[in-house]
């Protein structure tokens, strides 16, 4: 299984706009939140599998995203992945596959990988379950 | 005559349609802004209407869920005023509750599209009829079983619940005003008929009060028969998104 997290380089506002919105819910005592797009792969012979999908600019944009294979966690941050249940990534395997030349991907899926700078588990879990998470048609797992 | 306010939020840009075809309607309309709350109770109706709230972060129509403003229109829809949400409004009230408002949780979403052909933003015309036999503000109009040509035009519009009993309790509650159909009123949970894998052909939902609405298809941009694709020769006619907006007129009476 490889692993491909993906960051901004840039101001990322999205995760700006969801500090904001998460103050304004009433759970001050979060200090920030960071976001990165995460996708895991199922591969045959994983040989040189990462450096390639990292250099893939659909995935990586060289001018504006960081990334990096390794979750490295920090203390005082709630780390929390979102899930698609809906998706199963046809779409986007399809042009690895087929446009792009990635053969040996036998699976893969996405996610959103939310990063709450909060020392509390449960204002984490409370903020996946209000805002970062529709269980109707996501799920939420905290890493 | 009655007033109508239009909440712009920031990323909206289907409001002036939305003002018009209000105003074609026989009503007037404001557009306000999400901000501006001061006089939001002068108001008789308020609509939610199409575009990117907040470009969609996180997800379409979550963060305008949180804002303020749609905690005073929910205290103001039960009171009984008109509450319409049309694409990302309809999106906003199922984020925030309002619909199908069964209970005070958020219990349907609106996941992305389910289409074999598109992937995200799709655009194309579809039929809808009016499903129930109970009067709302929103089918004074509308016969039931009757057909209406509207367009879509949305990424997220795919109603899914993991209730197992909620379709078929809003079904008992007539609460599933619209539903996706062919040209001949049959409908039919296979793409191009249901054209975003909605649950149960699902395109507008009602609250248990039937005095707020919220449906995906874009009645604004059918309110004149020059809009409707093979019935633009019939110009300034009254289109058939105009049926929802006049019964909206008539239950404010």
């Amino acid at each position: 299984m490889i692993e491909l997290f993906v960051g901004l380089k840039i101001p990322d506002t999205v995760a700006i706009t969801s500090l904001n919105t998460i103050k304004r819910m009433g759970y001050v005592d979060v200090k920030n939140v960071c976001r990165e797009l995460y996708y895991q792969f199922d591969v045959d012979q994983d040989s040189g599998f990462f450096e390639k999908i990292s250099k893939v600019d659909i995935l990586v944009n060289a001018n504006k995203n960081t990334y990096h294979n390794k979750l490295i966690k920090k203390s005082g941050t709630v780390y929390i992945m979102v899930f698609d249940k809906l998706d199963n990534c046809a779409n986007l395997q399809s042009t690895l596959i087929n446009r792009l030349g990635f053969n040996n991907i036998k699976s893969m899926r996405q996610g959103i990988l939310w990063m709450l700078e909060t020392g509390s588990v449960n204002t984490a879990k409370k903020i996946a379950e209000n805002l970062l998470c529709n269980k109707h048609y996501q799920k939420y797992t905290l890493m | 005559m009655k007033k109508v306010a239009i909440i712009l939020f920031p990323g909206n840009n289907c409001e002036n349609e939305t003002a018009k075809a209000i105003e074609s309607s026989g009503m007037k309309a404001s557009i306000i802004r999400w901000n501006d709350t001061k006089h939001l109770k002068d108001y008789d109706g308020y609509v939610l209407p199409g575009g990117w709230s907040y470009e969609d972060r996180i997800r379409s129509g979550v963060i305008a869920a949180k804002d303020p403003i749609i905690e005073l229109i929910k205290k103001e829809s039960e009171s009984g005023k008109v509450v319409l949400g049309i694409c990302n409004g309809c999106q906003i009230l199922v984020e925030s509750a309002l619909i199908p408002g069964l209970q005070n949780d958020v219990e349907m979403a609106l996941a992305p599209n389910i289409n074999p052909f598109v992937s995200g933003f799709y655009c194309t015309w579809v039929h809808i009829k009016s499903t129930i036999n109970r009067n709302t503000a929103f089918n004074l109009n509308i016969k039931k079983n009757e057909i209406l040509q509207i367009p879509i035009a949305h990424g997220e519009g795919n109603f899914q619940t993991q209730d197992p009993n909620l379709i078929s309790c809003l079904e008992k509650k007539e609460q599933l005003i619209f539903k996706y159909c062919d040209s001949d009123g049959i409908i039919g949970k296979d793409f191009p008929i249901n054209p975003n894998g909605s649950a149960d052909n699902i395109a507008g939902i009602v609250n248990k009060t039937g005095n707020v609405l919220g449906m995906m298809p874009h009645p604004e941009r059918a309110c004149w028969m020059r809009q409707v694709p093979d019935l633009h020769s019939k110009g300034e006619n009254k289109g058939p998104g105009r049926k929802i907006f006049e019964s909206i007129r008539e239950y404010l009476k």
